[in-house]
């Protein structure tokens, strides 16, 4: 079966500038040569530490950031050999929910409305049916519909978060590229947020790219882990085996590091 | 390690006892620290865990004075620093002792940076006023220190301005600056939670060595309960504004006494179970700090809760070891600071 997403060679180089002439500098090789595949419901973890380039990795993927080399298939289209038109009807298929709550949702829109905002773009739907699908999207997602009229700001961080969850649900995609969906979020919240993914997950068949550097998560949700170091994959294993014989020093450094299991083993 | 006593007879270099804190806001009177008691002696690292908004940085705010006057409200039986009353003191002593005993490290790191000054200026400054070095020893110290939490080719670095640091930079230079002054107590909100895990790990390192060669206590205010693991001798866990849970870091991972502390850890994915299954996750949201229960802050999400909680707060009491809360409550009615000798406390109706 053909993988959901491929992604091969994957590199983007920054350039940077320096001084008063903004004299170009050198360049960031925030990805530099990342390759994986990603299979129909399947959850794929990226770790790594900040700045390795996962979010870079993320936005590639979703050509919010122009690759500087590589290929990227989806559903065995590659994505910079399609002419716009299709890759626009591939858009609504591949989303995103992102780590700030704050900045990911326009605060003078209500929610109802940031949740309807794809529907908008990408469906020819009328009022009424907008309405009724942002109403069943906030059920999916543990909201009262009648808070359609509320602004971000009247929302916890985990409610915000499930408004995130709700608007990249709403196209049906296949892939949700997770980045860091729950380190902003409070403790005794991030358990709730977790569980609202797998069960959609479930529901809807989807299949998830998660980017976090919660390793207890990665494990608790993830088929197979990359751990990625200074824009390279350094190690991939299914997370039984990563957590079992971690291979790389880093990650082993991070393994060593967690608490252990409180109350019961 | 058996601390000395210290000038009162006592071993707590900081002592709390019943502070209270209050916001003006438009929402109304946030009740931010509700009746908080804590010390920490000397040497000893005391976590304040919790999650945001219920409290953690009011209460150290509260006690180093650097809540803007107006807008705040702050009361307590006794805040002592090495047995000194700071509540009497004035602005001007206030300020020494948050400059060279007390060291701070806050949770925005680039706001508490001078944009205009370098930042080998803003360390070799605390060096040259709390230590008394000469510009050349000064610097060399600056540098070292810079060394220590982890900024590469410090020398280099020295000459550059806070916005050509990353916020994790900044975050490490807040950090030396804090330890530059050798203090007897360091107190950091939240100082690792915008870095990596591996420049997390040094840091730590570097704190937990003062710790040992220096004897310096802290306090480490954070929601990340490995940093808690690996860090902290004692633990004290808020919620809603007041202490709800205090105990030795093993103890309060293996036996947690209070139901919202048992939450959270249970609410943790298991490392080594094999199969997914769903978290156990808590319930419901934290409470409005403008409008908290009479009775006990987690009533609205506990799994324990019955009539008494919501008619009356509980306080912190000793938790027991296997002998039952009632037995336990019936001898001690007095409020007592958390405390070292004093073990396990929960403030808690329910008796398991
Ligand atoms: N627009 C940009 N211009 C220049 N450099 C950039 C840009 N975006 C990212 N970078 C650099 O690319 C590298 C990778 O960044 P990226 O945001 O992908 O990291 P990350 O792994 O997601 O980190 P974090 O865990 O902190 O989110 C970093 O060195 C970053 O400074
Ligand atoms: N300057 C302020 N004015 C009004 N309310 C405040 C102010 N600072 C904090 N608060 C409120 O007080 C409560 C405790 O805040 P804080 O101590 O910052 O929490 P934490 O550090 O635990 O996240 C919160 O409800 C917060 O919104
Ligand atoms: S006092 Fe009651 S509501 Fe509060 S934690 Fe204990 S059992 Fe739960
Ligand atoms: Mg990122
Ligand atoms: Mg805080």
């Amino acid at each position: 079966m053909t993988p959901l997403l491929e992604v091969v060679g994957l590199k983007k180089h920054f350039s940077v500038h320096r001084g008063m002439m903004q004299r170009r500098a050198g360049s960031v090789r925030a990805v530099d040569g990342v390759s994986f595949r990603l299979h129909r419901g399947e959850t794929l973890g990226l770790v790594g530490e900040s700045g390795c380039g996962k979010t870079t990795v993320a936005r590639t993927i979703l050509r919010l950031t122009e690759p500087t080399s590589g290929r990227i298939v989806f559903d065995g289209v590659d994505l910079a050999a399609v002419s716009p038109v299709a890759l626009r009807a591939l858009r609504p298929r591949m989303q995103m929910i992102f780590q700030d709550t704050h900045s990911s949702l326009n605060p003078r829109l209500n929610v109802g409305r940031s949740i309807a905002e794809p529907l908008l773009e990408h469906t020819s739907m009328t009022r009424g049916q907008r309405r009724d699908r942002v109403g069943e999207l906030m059920s999916i997602v543990g909201l009262d519909s009648k808070l359609a009229g509320r602004l971000p700001h009247e929302f916890s961080g985990g409610q915000r978060q499930r408004v995130g969850i709700a608007r990249a649900l709403a196209l049906k995609p296949d892939l949700i590229i997770c980045d860091e969906p729950i380190s902003s979020l409070d403790i005794s919240i991030q358990a709730q947020i977790v569980n609202l993914l797998a069960d959609i997950q479930e529901e809807f068949g989807l299949t998830y790219l998660f980017i976090s550097h919660d390793l207890r998560m990665v494990k608790h949700l993830c088929d197979r882990v990359a751990v990625m170091n200074e824009g390279k994959i350094v190690e991939m294993a299914s997370a039984r085996t990563l957590f079992r014989e971690p291979d790389h020093p880093y990650t082993r450094a991070l393994l060593s590091s967690l608490p252990r299991r409180p109350g019961r083993s | 390690m058996t601390p000395e006593l210290l000038d009162d007879g006592s071993r707590d270099l900081l002592r709390v006892r019943g502070l209270h804190t209050q916001f003006l806001s438009d929402r109304g009177l946030v009740h931010a620290v509700n009746d908080v008691s804590f010390s920490v002696r000397r040497g000893e690292a005391l976590a304040l865990v919790g999650e945001s908004g219920c409290g953690k940085t009011a209460t150290m705010l509260s006690v180093l004075r650097l809540l803007p006057r107006h807008r705040s409200r702050v009361r307590a039986d006794e805040v002592s620093f090495k047995g000194r009353d700071l509540l009497g003191l004035d602005d001007e002593g206030m300020r020494r002792v948050r400059g060279a005993e007390i060291g701070m490290i806050f949770q925005d790191p680039r706001a508490s940076l001078n944009p205009v000054l370098t930042i080998g200026r803003q360390l070799t400054e605390s060096l040259e006023v709390h230590l008394r070095l000469g510009r050349r020893a000064a610097r060399d110290r600056a540098i070292e220190l810079l060394e220590s939490v982890g900024i590469p080719r410090p020398a280099s670095r020295f000459d550059d301005f806070p916005h050509q640091f990353s916020g994790g930079m900044c975050q490490r230079v807040m950090i030396a600056i804090a330890l530059s002054c050798e203090p007897s107590l360091l107190i950091a909100d939240e100082p690792t939670t915008a870095l990596d895990a591996t420049i997390q790990a040094q840091i730590l390192d570097l704190v937990s060595e003062l710790r040992a060669t220096r004897e310096m206590a802290m306090i480490w205010i954070t929601h990340d309960l490995s940093v808690v693991a690996s860090l902290a001798d004692r633990v004290a866990v808020m919620y809603g504004g007041s202490i709800v849970e205090t105990a030795g870091a093993r103890r309060l991972f293996d036996a947690p006494a209070h139901p919202y502390t048992q939450g959270l850890l249970a609410s943790l994915p298991a490392l080594g179970e094999e199969g997914r299954g769903r978290l156990t996750a808590i319930p419901g949201q934290p409470p409005d700090m403008t409008r908290l229960p009479e009775g006990c802050a987690f009533a609205a999400r506990c799994p324990h809760a019955f009539d008494r909680c919501t008619l009356e707060r509980p306080p912190l009491l000793p938790a027991g070891k296997g002998v039952p809360l009632r037995e336990q409550r019936a001898h001690s009615s007095e409020k007592q600071a958390v405390s070292a000798e004093a073990g396990a406390r929960a403030a808690c109706w329910w008796d398991g």
